[in-house]
């Protein structure tokens, strides 16, 4: 029976897959067109129903949620690795996380809602390239690398700053899995803030997002990282803004100007969420709080 | 086309065909006749169609069904113990939790997961928990005392 929903395209016909071995995913995707690669689905199923993506002769549905490496949180050496279907809500519910990374724990949290984390993962979020996506501001501001596999089954790391290419878009459109996320725990000496603006204040679409992570000696920014969502065609890391601050104790005057120079960084549009003079004001405002949230 | 999958619905085992596309909501409704599970908005905004998948609520409309072969769901359907109405629904019932109730069967399965589970049920923790549901009628205020008031029930012994 194929149930069909007021206002709403039916699903396309769909040949699952679900595959034990990564070769094996890898050879369907060689060897099927068109095919999806999914995990929780939960953005798949929605943009397939609004015809977001279309598929008129069917699809094969790759579900990679198996594949071995591909799930589960660690930490060794410092480094905090995420398996790129993990669920958004295992991350949440992560000691490792949580101790390691709460910059990352709290910007899930507020992310979706406690139906959607439970189903959704983590690569889902970063492969669906949304400039809104959720993960990905955190995710910047702790230089994450991703582990891709290519599709001869080759691995290589990328910074998750080169990821993506602009909106829907990014390194694994063309065939390359997304198999993990890592970063470094976060040390004594590093301050983070994250702030999600959206039109209230759960489960929304980001207005504009910021995450930032600073290594702090007394007053000095001996390091920095500053990232933004929704205020670009991708989530972006406002690099100039961070070499302005790098090295330097972190005075009024000066967070005025990093503030000035993250506006002028961004690129926002406007859309029915917010302005884009709305965005850029509110860039200065977050970039103001980051910064004296550090001292 | 149709796949064989096992699905526990409600402490039944059941064996069905389903298609490669079809929601676990549609299996439910069409294949199942659990109605308390509801369709409405279709891509997960609403929480009208919450159930439990293996102890936790999802969104039954953003999964398919052939994804999940030997997984364990529980509708409020199965909350009943023969004609009994289980303490949490007779709570939503006393606390006036609800006043269509349309979304009340989702936002019962999700109450019943964060009870059981322990999570934190203040006001801005049951608000936070029901994040995902929609309900246009009451609101709030008496699903957030429904809730509260549940959780006195089992703390007395009154559930299961």
């Amino acid at each position: 029976m194929q149930s069909s929903y007021i206002g709403a395209r039916v699903m396309p016909q769909i040949v699952y897959h679900r595959p034990a071995e990564t070769e094996d995913a890898l050879a369907l995707m060689r060897g099927s067109d068109p095919w999806a690669v999914v995990a929780g689905c939960t953005d798949f199923i929605p943009a397939v129903r609004k015809g977001a993506w279309t598929y008129p002769d069917g699809v094969n549905v790759i579900d990679i949620r198996d594949l071995p490496g591909f799930r589960g949180i660690t930490l060794e050496q410092e480094k905090v690795r995420i398996g790129a279907a993990t669920r958004l809500s295992d991350i949440v519910n992560s000691r490792i996380i949580e101790h390691s990374a709460p910059l990352l724990s709290e910007a899930v949290q507020w992310m979706a809602s406690l139906q959607v984390r439970n189903t959704a993962t983590l690569g889902g979020n970063l492969c669906t390239a949304s400039p809104a996506a959720d993960t990905a501001p955190p995710l910047l501001a702790l230089q994450a690398e991703l582990e891709i596999v290519d599709r001869d089954g080759g691995s290589s790391e990328i910074p998750l700053s080169s990821f993506f290419s602009g909106p829907g878009k990014s390194e694994c459109g063309s065939g390359k899995l997304l198999k993990s996320v890592s970063f470094p725990a976060q040390q004594e000496n590093d301050r983070t803030y994250w702030r999600k603006m959206g039109v209230r204040q759960a489960f929304t679409i980001s207005v504009i997002t910021i995450a930032a992570k600073a290594g702090m000696k007394d007053r000095t920014c001996t390091d920095a990282c500053l990232a933004f969502g929704s205020v670009a065609p991708t989530p972006m890391r406002a690099v100039k803004t961070e070499e302005l601050i790098r090295g330097k104790e972190l005075t009024p005057e000066l967070i005025e100007q990093a503030a000035d120079l993250a506006q002028q960084e961004i690129s926002p549009i406007s859309d029915l969420r917010a302005s884009a003079q709305y965005r850029r004001e509110m860039a200065g405002v977050l970039t103001k709080r980051a910064f004296k949230g550090m001292l | 086309m149709e796949q064989t999958i096992h699905l526990t619905v409600n402490g039944k085992k059941h064996e069905l065909q389903v298609m490669p596309h079809s929601t676990l909501l549609d299996v439910l409704r069409d294949q199942l006749g659990l109605t308390s599970v509801r369709r409405s908005c279709g891509e997960g905004a609403c929480g009208a169609c919450t159930i439990l998948l293996n102890n936790e609520p999802v969104n039954s409309c953003l999964v398919l069904a052939v994804s999940v072969s030997g997984d364990e769901v529980l509708t409020s359907e199965g909350l009943l113990s023969g004609e009994e109405v289980h303490p949490l629904m007779q709570s939503f019932v006393d606390n006036h939790g609800f006043q269509c109730g349309y979304c009340t069967s989702g936002i019962l399965m999700t109450s019943y997961s964060i009870i059981n589970e322990n999570k934190s049920l203040d006001n801005a923790g049951v608000r936070k928990s029901m994040e995902g549901h929609m309900c246009r009628c009451t609101g709030y205020v008496n699903i957030v005392r429904s809730v509260q008031a549940a959780k006195k029930e089992k703390d007395a012994g009154n559930w299961w």
